[in-house]
């Protein structure tokens, strides 16, 4: 099992590969390997989505994945 | 020359019986619709079901054994009383899930189907205390019946999942289980012949070959569930991959690169592929054949281990622990295994090439069957220890550096309870022995059917876990 938080300003729900699996500033478990993070829609937000190796967490550091408001 | 008039007189139905001889067509899938068919995300709690108490049920294998003793544990569930969320309900009624491989599958496909119905005795009957090896044995003889067998792609298992279909199941489809529309969300788990993989009947798995699940029968699932290698025949299945517009989802993709970093998933994402993208060289998949469900994972408990590690499967459990939708999350394992004292240490003879084969097959199933509930039991430790860690470590920190907080969220803390029915568990070791060393078949005595029923109950309430969960719920009965 790994551990990845998605950090965000605001309370967001994360989508990961694409699928509603969390909220943002919360600890997720996830299993190892490749995943794709993002917050769904509105699409506010950048970068776009993280697309990242999980590997090697635990619940004492989690892979810390940040998402920043998109100023128009 | 009149015999040979006869047979010319009867050659049209020996050709109309010979083409029955082939297998039942599943039905191809027109449009591939991640929203529709039988799966997980289709089916609602229902009135007394809820999400934050939510139970796993895994049956395995092991013929009228297995489908005795999971019964019992449904009908000690049934009569267990609980409150929850201030309702006052059986805990048979939070079921939300059963997985199941063979003889276990009759008894979770039967719930599925007719619920409460199990219980009036018809269950019983039909197929706990009915010799279904006799029943079986007597439509192989049937001279009508020679034809279909004849047939290349019609073998003994389709016959047991007609004899089923008919005397079992009533010829229901999955569209019933639909219609149906709430928990529990049946996985009846074959054996995909060529990958080795578990092929579970949920639609989830039905898109990647595009057939259409609801239009299966559910005694053809069973039969496929519990088609034991060398005694049934595997059944047949088209491959209509190709032909619905199937869109795999993200995970597939990712999983491709992660054969070092996650080799399990890797190989899933490979096992899941080879139905519908082929490379040029590989050998065609035009057709699946599928065997015993016990082959690939013997307790029916690697759909739920994958739910619980991972956020891949559309049934994920891990995703609704994210998403904080389940407070207790209780597995319930029933396991029918045996281990049979065979006689051959008696002497000095070597073993028949019999003896030699059986124990190849079944023995590597029982070591793999006690390595899956070895990794439950980790996965459970690991949910358990992660939040105590962190506990742990702000504790710490709050007596050396009270203004100190660990940096990170909050990670969910859910109740997890593990339950384990198995004659491993029988205080007596006469007793134990007894269960350990019955058979397995599809004829047992209504006395040993009896027994085992109660045996189910008996070592559901003696679980350690199990008292503590009933302890939590304020539950009364069993």
């Amino acid at each position: 099992m790994e551990y990845v938080e998605v950090r965000y300003g605001q309370t967001r729900n994360v989508f990961i590969d694409g699928v509603e699996s969390g909220e943002t500033n919360k600890i997720l478990r996830v299993g190892p390997g490749t995943h794709s993070f993002d917050l769904g829609e509105p699409k506010d937000f950048k970068p776009e989505k993280v697309i990242v190796v999980v590997e090697n967490t635990d619940p004492l550091e989690p892979l810390l994945i940040e998402f920043e408001e998109k100023t128009s | 020359m009149r015999w040979q008039w006869r047979f010319l007189l009867l050659l049209p139905l020996l050709l109309v019986l010979a083409a029955c001889g082939s297998f039942p067509q599943n039905p191809k899938l027109d449009k591939y619709d991640a929203k529709a068919g039988y799966r997980f995300d289709n089916l609602k709690t229902g009135e007394k079901n809820t999400d934050s108490l939510f139970v796993v049920l895994a049956f395995s294998g092991g013929g009228t054994r297995a489908a005795s003793l999971s019964y019992g544990v449904m009908q000690a569930l049934r009569n267990t009383s609980i409150k929850w969320k201030g309702k006052t309900k059986r805990l048979l009624d939070e079921v939300d899930m059963i997985s199941s491989v063979s003889g276990g599958s009759f008894t979770s496909a039967y719930y599925a189907l007719y619920r409460d119905g199990i219980f009036d005795g018809t269950y019983e009957s039909v197929f706990l205390k009915k010799d279904i090896e006799k029943a079986l044995l007597s439509a192989a003889l049937s001279p009508v019946n020679w034809f279909k067998l004849a047939g290349g792609s019609y073998g003994r298992s389709d016959l047991a999942a007609e004899y089923y279909d008919e005397n079992v199941f009533a010829q229901a489809t999955f569209q019933k289980l639909i219609e149906k529309g709430t928990r529990p969300f049946l996985m009846l788990n074959a054996t995909d012949m060529t990958t080795g993989w578990q092929f579970p009947f949920i639609q989830d798995q039905f898109d990647l070959i595009c057939s259409d699940l609801s239009r299966i029968s559910i005694a053809r699932a069973v039969a496929s569930s519990s088609a034991f290698p060398g005694l049934l025949t595997p059944l047949t299945y088209e491959n209509h991959a190709g032909k619905c517009n199937y869109t795999e989802p993200q995970w597939v993709g990712f999983a491709m690169k992660d054969r070092l970093t996650a080799p399990e998933r890797a190989n899933l994402a490979e096992d899941r592929r080879s139905y519908y993208q082929q490379q040029p060289w590989e050998a065609k998949r035009k057709f699946i054949h599928l065997v015993d469900g016990g082959v690939a994972d013997n307790i029916g408990l690697r759909s739920i281990l994958a739910a619980l590690k991972t956020t891949d499967p559309a049934y994920s459990l891990l995703r609704r622990i994210n998403r904080e939708q389940i407070e207790k999350l209780v597995v319930i394992v029933v396991n029918a295994a045996t281990d049979p004292q065979p006689s051959r240490d008696g002497s000095a003879d070597v073993p028949s090439v019999l003896d030699v084969l059986s124990t190849a097959a079944t023995v590597p199933l029982d070591n793999f069957s006690f390595d899956t509930v070895n990794q439950l039991r980790s996965v459970v430790k690991e949910y358990n220890t992660s939040v105590a860690l962190r506990k742990k470590c702000n504790k710490i920190l709050k007596k050396h550096c009270p203004a100190a907080k660990l940096p990170d969220g909050e990670l969910y803390e859910l109740d997890l309870y593990l339950v384990q029915v198995a004659f491993d568990f029988i205080k007596d070791p006469q007793t134990r022995f007894k269960y350990k060393n019955l058979p397995t078949t599809f004829n047992l005595p209504a006395a040993t059917v009896d027994d085992l029923i109660e045996m189910g109950g008996k070592l559901l309430h003696q679980d350690k876990d199990f008292r503590r969960l009933t302890g939590n719920l304020g539950a009364t009965g069993g």
